[in-house]
C-alpha cells in the first residue's frame, strides 16, 4: 500500500507550511517589539489615559478678625448617566426630591443633570450608595458673605475660578494655587492615579473690619441716596497701626449675583480735584519751610482777588484772617495769597510728601495715582489754583493718608490692607509742630467752622470740608456738579482714626462739604468710636 | 515474544514537553489572572486529571480506537445535540453540557471524534480517493462544522473543519479536487460573510483590517494585546509586572489572550522558548507518526497534531495581529477545564497510537 503520510510530499508540504507560519509569527513579534514597540506604547497609553486636573481650592480672602470676605465652597452637581436605572431612581429618591420623573429622565438618554447644588451630606450619601448609574461632578463656588458691601474692594471670581475684578484679580496667583494633575485609566476600575498633588491657594487676610466696613457701607449708602448723589466713598484708617479698616464705595454691586454689573472702587481709582479739603496740606507745608508763621494774619478784604486776570472770591469779606481762620472758614482769597507766599515749588513738594500723584502703597488693579499740573512761567492764578486744591488731583485714600500726617505728628505711614505683623513704614513729612498747628486749625473747622455738622456727642473732631467743582465735559468747570468731601481725625484724645468721605454730585440744594459730608463724616466716626471703644 | 498487557505505553518526550508546558501554564495563568489562586487551583487540578486521563487513554490497543470511532461521533453529536435542547446560554452562546457537577463545551470531544472517524473511514481506501468518499468525508466535515458554528463558536467549528480537512488532506486528496475548492470557497465568500456569520463574527473580522476604527469597542483586545506584546522587550517586564495585565487593560488574559501577557511579562526570550517547547512537541508528533505501525494510526496521529497545530498557530496569530478574532485558547497554557482535558485525551490517543507496535510482522 502506498505510504501517504509520514516520509511523503503531503507531510513535508504541511510541515513546511507549519514552519512557515512560525517564523511568520516570530517575524511579527519581532516587528511588534523592535518597530512598532514605542508607537504601540504611546498609542496605548494616549487611549488608556485620560488626563484630568484636580482643581485647588481657592483661597479664602478674610478681614481682620479671619471673617470671610470671599471663600470657595466645593459643591456638586449629580448626573444620570445613560445605564441610569429605575432601582437607582428609587434609591435617589430616599435623598433627593425629584421634579422630574424617571421616564423623563431616561427619554433622553444621555448624561443628564438631576439634580444640580447638592450639599455635603446629600454628596456623601448618594456616595454611600455606590450607585453606577450616576455621576457627581464637583466644582467650587465662590460666596461673598457681605455682598456689596465689600464687593468694591475684594472683586470676584469667575466661576471658572480666575480673579476678575478687584483684589480677587490682583491676587489671582497667590489665592489661586496650582492645580494636580491625575491621571485615570479607561478601564473597568477608572482607579485615578495622582501624578501631581495640587497646591492649594493661600487665604488672604486683610486689615479691613468687617463691622466698620458695615458702618462706612451702610452710611455711605444712605447720604449718596439721601442727597441725590452719582456715588461717593468712605476710608477709615487706623492712624496708630497704620491700617486699612475700611475702604467703601457706592454704588455697589452683589459679586454673588451672577448677573452684577461691576462698579468702580472710587475711593481707590478715582483720582478728583479736591477743592479746599487741600488747603491745610498746603499750609502745613509753609509752616513747616517757616515761609508763613502761625501767627500770621492775612488781609483778604475786599473779598475777592484779581490773580492774571482771574477773579478768585470768597463768599463774603472775611478781612483780616488767622491761619487757623482761613482754614475755618476755607477762604479762597487768603488760602491764594498764603499759596503764592509758599510758592509752586514748595507746593509740589510739598503735596509729593503728603504722598500726592505719587502710587500709594496698596495692590489694587488700576489704583489712582493723581497728577499735579505744573509747568514752566506758572500765572500765580495756577499756583493759587493748586493752593486751594484744583488743576491737581488726588484719590480718596491718598487724602486721607495725608490727613493721617496731622494725626501722626508729621509721619506718613504706608497705610497697609494686609494683615501681618509688620510694623507700617513711616516717614516724617513735616514737622511736630506744623502738624499740631494745622490739628488745631482743623479742630477749628468743626467747632467753629464750615465742618461744624462732624460734631459728635462725646468725642472731640477735628477734620476740613472740601467742595469742587467737577469739570465740565465741554472743558471748564461744570458750575453745578460737586464733589462733596470731609477728611477728619477722631477722637482728639487717641487720634486714632482718620475718616475721608466724599459724595460725588450731591443733587439738591445743599451740595457743599460741610453740609453733605460732614454728617456723614459723623455718622461713621459714631459708630466707629463706640464700636472700637476709644 | 513480547507479552503488550505488562508493559506501558508511554513516550517520555512527549510527556515531558507537557509536563513542562502546563507547568509554565499553571505559572503564567498565575500572573494573569492577577494572582488568583483559586483560578490557578482549578487549573491545577484539570492539570492532574489531564495527565491521569492521557496516560490511561494512551494504554489500549488502536484498534479499539477504529473500533469505537464510529461510535464516539455519535456520541459527541448527541452531547451536542443535548447541548442544544438544555444547555444553559452564557454570554449568549450554547456550548456547555452539565453533567452532575461537571459542565464541559460538548464541542471539544468532537475535535477528536471527526479526526478518528474519518481516519477510520479513509485509511484503508484506495488511491486516489473516490469522489464518493470525498463528498461522504466533506458532508460529515460539514456537519459538525455548522451544528457547533450555530452555538455559535466560530473558533472551534474552525479547528473542527481544519481537523477533518487535514485528514483528508493526509489521506490522498488530488490536487484537482483542493484547487477547485479554493475557487468555489473564494467565490462564495460573499455569501458566507453575509449570511452565516453573526454580526459580532462580522464585526471581529472587520476590526480586523482596520482597527483603529473603534479602538474602544471591537478592536480594544487587539490594539491591547499588541500594546502589551511589542512592550514587552526582549526579556519582558518581568513576572507580575506587565502593566496591561496587571492593570485589566487586556482583557480575557486568562484565555484567548495569555500569550500576551507572557509576550509583555517574559519578553521575546520568553515566547521563543515557549514556542521551541510547542515545535518540539510538533516533531515529537511528526516522527510518531513516520514510525507509526499503520495507515490508520498514521493518519490520526498526524490528524491530530496538526489540529493542534492549527490551533496553536490561529491563537498566535490572532493574538498578534495576523488573523481576526476568533474564540481560541493556547493550547495547555489557557484556562478552561474543556479544551485542556480534550488536548490531554488528544496526546493519549497519541501516543497510544504511536507506542504500539504490531507484534505480528505483517
Amino acid at each position: 500500500m502506498k505510504n501517504n503520510f509520514g516520509h511523503s510530499w503531503r507531510a513535508y508540504l504541511i510541515y513546511f507550511f507549519l514552519a512557515i507560519s512560525l517564523f511568520i509569527l516570530v517575524f511579527r513579534m519581532v516587528n511588534l517589539k523592535y518597530v512598532e514597540g514605542d508607537f504601540l506604547t504611546s498609542k496605548g497609553k494616549s487611549m488608556l489615559e485620560i488626563s484630568r486636573s484636580i482643581p485647588a481650592i481657592r483661597g479664602s480672602i478674610l478681614d481682620r478678625n479671619n471673617f470671610p470676605l470671599a471663600v470657595s465652597i466645593n459643591q456638586y452637581d449629580l448626573y444620570a448617566l445613560k445605564q441610569f436605572s429605575e432601582e437607582d431612581f428609587e434609591k435617589l429618591k430616599d435623598f433627593l426630591f425629584f421634579t422630574k420623573d424617571f421616564s423623563d429622565i431616561k427619554k433622553l438618554n444621555k448624561k443628564t443633570l438631576i439634580f444640580s447644588n447638592l450639599n455635603f451630606s446629600q454628596y456623601e450619601n448618594i456616595k454611600s450608595l455606590k450607585i453606577s448609574g450616576i455621576e457627581i461632578e464637583s466644582f467650587q463656588k465662590r460666596y461673598y458673605p457681605l455682598g456689596e458691601q465689600v464687593s468694591t474692594l475684594v472683586g470676584f471670581a469667575g466661576k471658572d475660578g480666575f480673579g476678575l475684578e478687584g483684589l480677587e484679580n490682583i491676587l489671582d496667583s497667590e489665592l489661586s494655587g496650582v492645580s494636580g494633575r491625575e491621571i485615570i485609566y479607561r478601564n473597568a476600575s477608572r482607579r485615578p492615579r495622582i501624578t501631581q498633588e495640587a497646591i492649594q491657594g493661600l487665604d488672604i487676610r486683610l486689615t479691613i473690619d468687617s463691622r466698620i466696613q458695615f458702618y462706612a457701607y451702610k452710611h455711605l449708602l444712605s447720604f449718596v441716596e439721601a442727597n441725590n448723589a452719582k456715588g461717593g466713598s468712605a476710608i477709615v484708617l487706623d492712624n496708630i497701626s497704620g491700617e486699612i479698616l475700611a475702604i467703601a464705595s457706592y454704588p455697589s454691586y452683589n459679586p454673588n449675583n451672577p448677573k452684577r454689573k461691576i462698579t468702580r472702587n472710587r475711593a481707590l481709582v478715582d483720582a478728583f480735584e479736591p477743592g479746599s479739603i487741600i488747603k491745610p496740606l498746603a499750609l502745613a507745608k509753609g509752616l513747616d519751610m517757616g515761609i508763613i508763621s502761625k501767627n500770621q494774619v492775612v488781609d483778604t478784604s475786599p473779598g475777592f482777588i484779581n490773580l492774571s486776570g482771574k477773579k478768585v472770591s470768597d463768599p463774603k469779606n472775611y478781612n483780616n484772617l488767622t491761619i487757623n481762620e482761613i482754614i475755618a472758614k476755607s477762604s479762597q482769597v487768603g488760602a491764594s495769597k498764603l499759596a503764592l507766599q509758599v510758592g509752586i515749588d514748595g507746593l509740589i513738594s510739598g503735596y509729593k510728601g503728603f504722598g500726592l500723584s505719587k502710587p500709594p502703597n496698596i495692590f489694587f488693579p488700576n489704583v489712582a495715582y493723581g497728577v499735579i499740573n505744573s509747568r514752566e512761567n506758572i500765572s500765580d492764578h495756577e499756583v493759587a489754583s493748586i493752593g486751594f486744591g484744583y488743576s491737581m488731583t488726588a484719590s480718596s485714600l491718598q487724602l486721607a493718608q495725608a490727613y493721617s500726617v496731622f494725626a501722626n505728628e508729621g509721619y506718613l505711614k504706608d497705610f497697609k490692607i494686609f494683615f501681618d505683623d509688620v510694623e507700617v513704614f513711616k516717614q516724617r513729612v513735616i514737622g511736630e509742630e506744623a502738624a499740631a498747628d494745622i490739628l488745631e486749625s482743623l479742630k477749628l473747622v468743626v467747632s467753629d467752622g464750615t465742618g461744624s455738622l462732624a460734631r459728635i456727642p462725646n468725642y472731640d473732631v477735628a477734620g476740613k470740608t472740601g467742595t469742587s467743582h467737577k469739570t465740565s465735559s465741554k472743558g471748564g468747570y461744570d458750575q453745578s456738579k460737586y464733589i462733596a468731601s470731609f477728611a477728619g481725625i477722631a477722637p482728639l484724645t487717641s487720634k486714632r482714626l482718620t475718616i475721608f468721605v466724599s459724595i460725588d454730585e450731591p443733587g439738591l440744594n445743599n451740595y457743599s462739604g460741610g453740609a453733605v459730608a460732614a454728617p456723614l463724616f459723623a455718622a461713621i466716626s459714631k459708630d466707629v468710636l463706640s464700636y472700637l471703644d476709644e | 515474544m513480547n507479552k503488550p498487557f505488562q508493559k506501558i505505553y508511554f513516550d517520555p518526550y512527549i510527556f515531558f514537553s507537557l509536563f513542562l508546558l502546563s507547568i509554565l501554564g499553571l505559572f503564567f495563568l498565575f500572573s494573569a489572572s492577577n494572582a488568583d489562586m483559586s483560578i490557578v487551583f482549578k487549573q491545577f487540578i484539570y492539570v492532574v486529571v489531564g495527565f491521569i486521563v492521557m496516560i490511561l487513554i494512551s494504554q489500549p490497543d488502536p484498534d479499539i480506537f477504529r473500533r469505537m470511532s464510529g461510535l464516539f461521533l455519535i456520541f459527541s453529536l448527541l452531547l451536542l445535540g443535548i447541548t442544544y435542547l438544555f444547555g444553559p446560554e452564557i454570554n449568549g452562546a450554547q456550548r456547555w453540557v452539565r453533567i452532575g457537577p461537571m459542565s464541559f463545551q460538548s464541542s471539544e470531544l468532537l475535535k477528536l471524534a471527526v479526526p478518528i472517524f474519518l481516519a477510520k473511514f479513509l485509511f484503508d481506501k484506495k488511491l486516489p480517493i473516490q469522489r464518493k468518499e470525498i463528498i461522504i468525508s466533506l458532508l460529515i466535515i460539514f456537519c459538525c462544522f455548522f451544528i457547533v458554528f450555530r452555538q455559535p463558536d466560530l473558533g472551534t467549528a474552525l479547528i473542527i473543519a481544519c481537523s477533518g480537512l487535514l485528514v483528508l488532506f493526509l489521506s490522498g486528496l488530488s490536487w484537482s479536487f483542493i484547487g477547485g475548492s479554493i475557487i468555489l470557497l473564494i467565490i462564495s465568500s460573499p455569501f458566507i460573510w453575509n449570511i452565516l456569520l453573526q454580526p459580532f463574527q462580522r464585526q471581529r473580522i472587520a476590526t480586523f483590517f482596520n482597527p483603529e476604527s473603534d479602538p474602544f469597542g471591537a478592536s480594544w483586545n487587539i490594539i491591547q494585546s499588541k500594546v502589551a506584546i511589542g512592550s514587552g522587550g526582549l526579556l519582558g517586564k518581568g513576572f507580575g509586572e506587565g502593566s496591561q495585565t496587571q492593570l485589566n487593560f487586556l482583557p480575557e488574559t486568562e484565555t484567548d489572550f495569555i500569550f500576551s501577557v507572557i509576550g509583555e511579562e517574559f519578553g521575546f526570550l520568553g515566547v521563543l522558548l515557549l514556542l521551541s517547547i510547542y515545535l518540539f512537541l510538533l516533531l515529537r508528533c511528526f516522527y510518531l507518526a513516520l514510525s507509526a505501525r499503520d495507515r490508520f494510526c498514521r493518519l490520526v496521529i498526524g490528524g491530530l497534531s496538526l489540529t493542534f497545530a492549527a490551533n496553536l498557530i490561529i491563537n498566535l496569530c490572532m493574538v498578534v495581529g495576523l488573523l481576526p478574532v476568533v474564540g481560541m485558547p493556547l493550547p495547555f497554557i489557557s484556562k478552561g477545564g474543556s479544551s485542556l482535558m480534550s488536548l490531554f485525551i488528544a496526546f493519549g490517543i497519541i501516543v497510544s497510537m504511536g507506542t504500539h507496535k504490531k507484534f505480528l510482522p505483517q
